[in-house]
């Protein structure tokens, strides 16, 4: 009997197992102040409510204009800090508990490797999701009142102008489609995503790296190369026509064999624009990010499985 | 198993895993791209005139956030007549985010009305080399909104903004192809009365098509909000110039309210003509309404 508990209990992604590893991740994260960062961005997304756009061609030139570039800024510091901190905390996750000796004492209970790993990504993951709702929270509240102000500005303009109603209807239209819309909520899910490989690849470097630091600007360069490497490959395939060298196309065929592209989560220009992002957009980049996140925590627990400490 | 073997197999597994994530990718690109979600990549001109750190930024995902600040950066440029670095600056903004109409839009604002005018009026250049200038920064801002609008079709903003520069009498106009944009705009169905009538007013100038401007004039005028005082009485003027013309006394009846209204509205008219409009009979409806009032 006792035999076949120890069996259960070692058994591999316990859900209670890894809930409870997450939540001390998630815990020893938020000691280390994180969320001091939102009152930072409440303040970018304040500042950018003021911000005027040039004005020449009339009031309906310059609405979706002011929405666009406030949305720009807050998405571009959203996902700013979703990626630099879901990196910064990945890579120092494994050398803190190494150093607080936490290490040792988990691993000296029947917990397996693999529960261990898969806790500490769900714990920093829940932590980037969490910062990503309340950011988005706020910049939802700000862009709502924004474009209501807007709606009520330019439609009264255009009723004193005697628009006709279609007219009217059209110019509504265009404003809450820069508004806070469901794609525009898709879009800050894909911020999430991305956050979410990146994040898998840096626990995958952690585990054979011996520096935080290395871990770190190995990530970020992995990230900058999962963007440019769709470039290069077509770059490289349209020079391979016009003859160019076949290593410099093995080398980049290769890269992107490695690499996630990270182009494919760019959606967020496109919702800015006012693009509507469609449900199988989400369901692919869903999809995808879970194929990656997979593949790194299990390449992750591959190395780390008879790591020695 | 020993550090460098364990290396070697995870860069196989990722191999492996490669081979099979990279037609998936392609094909969830291809649906984003058919979806206009995703942009072209950038091209090598945009990554280096925007410098290596928005590049990296732009590289990061962030496009949108690069061209915002290069729009404002630009404003610097507009403030400063710095017309040369304002042009660089709005093609960059717009290989960053070409689905923008307002950077479409301003771009060309700024190149065909303050850079011309102030080249124009730039006294360091010989006069020929001033009109030179002129007409070419006119030129650029039509080519510029002509790419907005084959960027972005459906667009009615960007198509008025093209009309009104085709047809501004002061911006060497073609008549024709601002009542295209005019049209055009008109026909998406999201545009102001506004645009329906400039269409008309633009129509109306185009060599030879007096017939059709005059059924796109006598269309428009049955609608009440129509009756703007230019669309009045241009479309009198077009009624005037036609062969079997009906009486004077007939015609104003048909296009204005009253004689007062219409001796006001034709004087206002002849007067503030800057936009070449057609006057042809003016003159004369204007006499005939003074004898009418003096009797």
């Amino acid at each position: 009997m006792t035999s076949q508990n120890s069996k259960t209990s070692n058994r591999w992604l316990q859900p209670r197992r890894v809930t409870v590893i997450a939540m001390h991740t998630f815990t020893q994260l938020v000691r280390m102040k994180v969320f001091y960062f939102l009152s930072v961005f409440a303040l970018i997304v304040i500042a950018a409510n003021f911000l005027d756009l040039p004005q020449f061609n009339g009031p309906e030139a310059i609405g979706v204009g002011e929405l666009q570039m406030l949305k720009s800024t807050c998405m571009g510091v959203m996902k700013l800090f979703a990626v630099v901190f879901v990196i910064a905390a990945t890579a120092l996750l494994l050398p803190k508990d190494v150093e607080d000796r936490t290490l040792y004492t988990i691993l000296a209970k029947p917990v397996p490797r693999l529960d261990y790993l898969v806790g500490k990504i769900a714990g920093v993951l829940l932590l980037v999701f969490v910062s990503l709702l309340l950011m988005d929270l706020l910049m939802t509240v700000v862009l709502s009142f924004r474009t209501n102000h807007l709606l009520v500005d330019q439609l009264s303009w255009a009723e004193a102008r005697g628009w006709t109603q279609e007219a009217i209807d059209s110019e509504r239209r265009d404003i809450i489609a820069q508004g806070p819309t469901w794609s525009f909520q898709g879009a800050v899910f894909a911020i999430f995503l991305q956050s979410a490989i990146i994040g898998a690849v840096a626990l995958l470097l952690s585990t054979f790296s011996t520096s935080t630091l290395f871990t770190i600007i190995l990530s970020f360069l992995i990230y900058l190369i999962g963007h440019f490497q769709a470039d290069a490959a077509d770059y490289y395939k349209a020079t391979a026509e016009a003859g160019s060298n076949a290593f410099t196309t093995t080398m980049t065929k290769l890269l992107s064999l490695i690499f996630p592209n990270f182009q494919l989560f760019n959606v967020i220009d496109a919702v800015i624009e006012g693009i509507p992002m469609t449900m199988n957009a989400i369901i692919s980049l869903t999809g995808l990010s879970l194929f990656y996140v997979v593949l790194y925590t299990m390449l992750s627990w591959f190395v780390f499985s008879d790591k020695e400490f | 198993m020993k550090f460098y073997r364990k290396i070697i197999t995870l860069f196989a597994l990722l191999l492996l895993a490669g081979t099979v994530k990279k037609p998936w990718e392609a094909a969830i690109g291809a649906d984003l791209r058919h979806d206009k979600l995703l942009s072209e990549p950038l091209n090598l001109t945009t990554r280096e005139s925007i410098g290596q750190t928005s590049s990296a930024v732009a590289l990061g995902g962030l496009r949108s956030v690069v061209a915002s600040f290069w729009n404002i950066r630009a404003y610097t440029s507009f403030e400063e007549s710095n017309w040369v670095k304002l042009e660089d600056q709005y093609e960059t903004i717009v290989a960053l985010q070409p689905h923008t109409a307002y950077y479409w839009d301003t771009g060309s604002w700024h190149l065909a009305y303050n850079a011309a005018v102030s080249s124009r009026e730039n006294e360091n250049f010989p006069a020929p080399r001033r009109e030179a200038l002129h007409r070419t920064y006119i030129n650029k801002g039509k080519a510029f909104l002509e790419r907005g609008v084959k960027n972005m079709p459906g667009n009615w903003i960007l198509l008025s903004s093209l009309g009104r520069l085709h047809g501004t009498a002061s911006k060497y106009p073609d008549y024709e192809k601002s009542a295209a944009a005019y049209q055009q705009a008109w026909e998406t169905g999201k545009a102001r009365n506004f645009e329906a009538r400039a269409w008309f007013y633009s129509l109306a100038r185009c060599e030879g098509k007096d017939r059709e401007a005059l059924h796109l004039g006598r269309a428009l005028f049955i609608a009440d909000k129509n009756r703007v005082d230019t669309l009045c009485c241009l479309l009198f003027v077009l009624e005037m110039r036609q062969k079997n013309a009906r009486p004077i006394e007939e015609l104003v009846k048909l296009c204005f309210t009253s004689h007062a209204d219409a001796l006001r509205m034709l004087e206002v008219y002849k007067t503030n003509n800057a936009e070449n409009l057609p006057i042809t009979g003016v003159d004369h409806a204007i006499e005939w309404l003074k004898s009418v009032q003096n009797k």
